[in-house]
């Protein structure tokens, strides 16, 4: 683990195509190689866009972003995404294994079948995230906490370098909430984790830093982090 | 039932339109899984109704100027009007986020008008709109099962040459497209062997019921299996079994072997519904 530089941005401003209003402005900060960086803020205030913004799916106004020491266009396919909710269709008849598969797909990926040294790296997520034996599971009978963890295979699969994650502790219950945090702080001895999550407990007592998001961003001790110090940033009484 | 064995010693006919529905299962097997779990049943329907424009316009244009387009087949303008159409339906439904399915219906609405009209202005009685709206099984000739077996062949080998690409975009688009996964010219590819497959059924049931056959029998698929590999084996027997059972047990009764076909398809699939929850229980 070094303490080089995962995530860089400078002066980054962007707005939706037409919309007036910049949703993000003058945003600057950087995630180290060892952080669990957390991102906090209100609804609307461009968590989700600063996260498309990190993985290359939308283009900044102004500014610029760097993932990894290159453009997130570039580096994409190095960060694995975790999305609030997974996109996959209950309806769809595929198993865990199929969906974790999907963190090795490339550009280059051609005919019908991965190859071996995909499928063994694709299992050894699943056991990393001790969900091997689901392997073999159709996605649509897993629980809320056993999705999430898959979603995390899918992204080691893909050997990826920094891990972002979108509030993956909603909607599961409390005893699953602590084996994923768990899992994310046995993750963070060897990757960097930047995480959007709405839970003060959560980020105060398991990252480093957190972000506060509301046009701009701003630094929060997430040591130091409670619902007092948060509620004066939801009123803008932090400066 | 044993009247149809007994006149298919006789009658080639009867034979190749139990070869025309293989072919057709085949594609179905393939097709109709990603389109049911893509949910791109909609635009498959537009696709196959944008079609009849292009078979209003192979007749016109066969009857107007012999000379020039007499060798030109209906289900040609069909295939022709389906895959121009095909690209076009991939960037709508990529660029529309609202008001897609106004602008696909319009287009679906406007391609069949566009074949009726056309068929009523060509001079002569002319019944082959009659027949590609509604199938016509009884009478596949041996030049429709070779036109069958070559686009059947293109759509298996692309089939599996893009499948992983296929899948990626049926279980979770925003995913593939990180992985580097051009989403939208994929899609344009899938879209296109949609429609030659939409014109392979379209000789089983006709542009109508096109629909059924392209839906139910994977819709039973998905609900039998876990993976979309499976799901497709599963596609193709149950499309096999129904494009072939019927056809010989109504043989020589009033019922249309088009509509028996549909009817048989969806009553087994009401009672897979109701045998297997999609859990798998």
């Amino acid at each position: 683990m070094t303490d080089a530089i995962v995530v860089e941005v400078a002066d980054l401003g962007f707005r939706y195509p037409r919309q007036r209003d910049e949703v993000l402005h003058g945003v600057s900060f950087a995630v180290g190689a060892a952080e669990w960086v957390g991102l906090l803020g209100p609804n609307g205030g461009g968590k989700t866009t600063l996260l498309r913004l990190l993985l290359g799916q939308l283009v900044p106004r102004t500014g610029s972003i760097e993932v990894l020491g290159g453009p997130p266009t570039r580096m994409r396919q190095k960060v694995g995404y975790v999305p609030q909710h997974a996109g996959i269709d209950s309806s769809v008849p595929a198993s865990v294994e199929d969906v974790v598969l999907l963190g090795r797909l490339t550009g280059a990926s051609w005919g019908p079948r991965y190859p071996q040294m995909d499928r063994d790296l694709a299992f050894a997520a699943l056991e990393e995230t001790h969900t091997a034996d689901l392997a073999d599971r159709a996605w649509r009978t897993l629980s809320g906490g056993q999705r999430q963890r898959v979603l995390i295979a899918r992204a080691l699969a893909s050997e990826a370098d920094l891990l972002v994650l979108d509030e993956p502790t909603t909607g599961i219950d409390i005893h699953r909430e602590k084996e994923l945090l768990r899992l994310l702080e046995h993750l963070n001895e060897r990757l960097p984790i930047l995480m959007v999550s709405h839970d003060i407990a959560l980020v105060s007592n398991h990252m480093d830093r957190a972000l506060w998001v509301d046009r701009t961003v701003r630094e929060i001790d997430a040591h130091h982090l409670d619902s007092d110090s948060l509620e004066h940033f939801f009123h803008g009484e932090h400066s | 039932m044993s009247q149809f064995f007994i006149d298919a010693a006789v009658n080639p006919f009867l034979w190749s339109g139990l070869a025309a529905g293989g072919l057709a299962s085949v594609s179905c097997g393939i097709i109709g899984p990603y389109v049911v779990t893509r949910r791109l049943l909609f635009l498959a329907g537009a696709l196959a109704h944008i079609a009849i424009g292009g078979v209003g316009a192979a007749v016109y244009l066969s009857t107007i100027h012999p000379t020039a387009f007499g060798w030109l087949e209906p289900i040609h303008g069909g295939l022709a009007a389906a895959l121009v159409s095909a690209p076009l339906l991939a960037v709508l439904k990529h660029r529309m986020k609202e008001r897609l399915d106004t602008v696909v219906g319009a287009l679906w609405a406007v391609g069949m008008s566009v074949g009726i009209l056309l068929v009523k202005i060509t001079p002569g009685y002319h019944t082959e709109l009659m027949s590609y709206l509604f199938g016509n099984i009884s009478f596949v000739t041996r030049r429709d099962l070779v036109f069958l077996a070559v686009l059947s062949a293109i759509v298996i080998a692309t089939a599996v040459l893009f499948h992983r690409r296929f899948l990626a975009l049926c279980l979770d688009a925003e995913q593939a497209e990180l992985r580097g996964i051009p989403v939208l010219t994929t899609d344009i590819v899938l879209f296109l062997l949609i429609a030659a497959t939409v014109i392979v059924l379209t000789q089983i049931v006709g542009l109508i019921l096109v629909i059924a056959l392209l839906s139910l029998p994977a819709a039973i698929g998905a609900r039998l299996t876990t993976r979309l590999g499976p799901s497709m084996a599963v596609t193709f027997v149950v499309s096999t079994l129904v494009t072939t059972i019927p056809r010989i047990v109504v043989y020589g009764t009033p019922v249309s072997p088009e509509a028996a076909i549909v009817l048989a398809t969806a009553g087994l699939y009401l009672a897979v519904v109701l045998w297997r929850r999609p859990d798998g229980s």
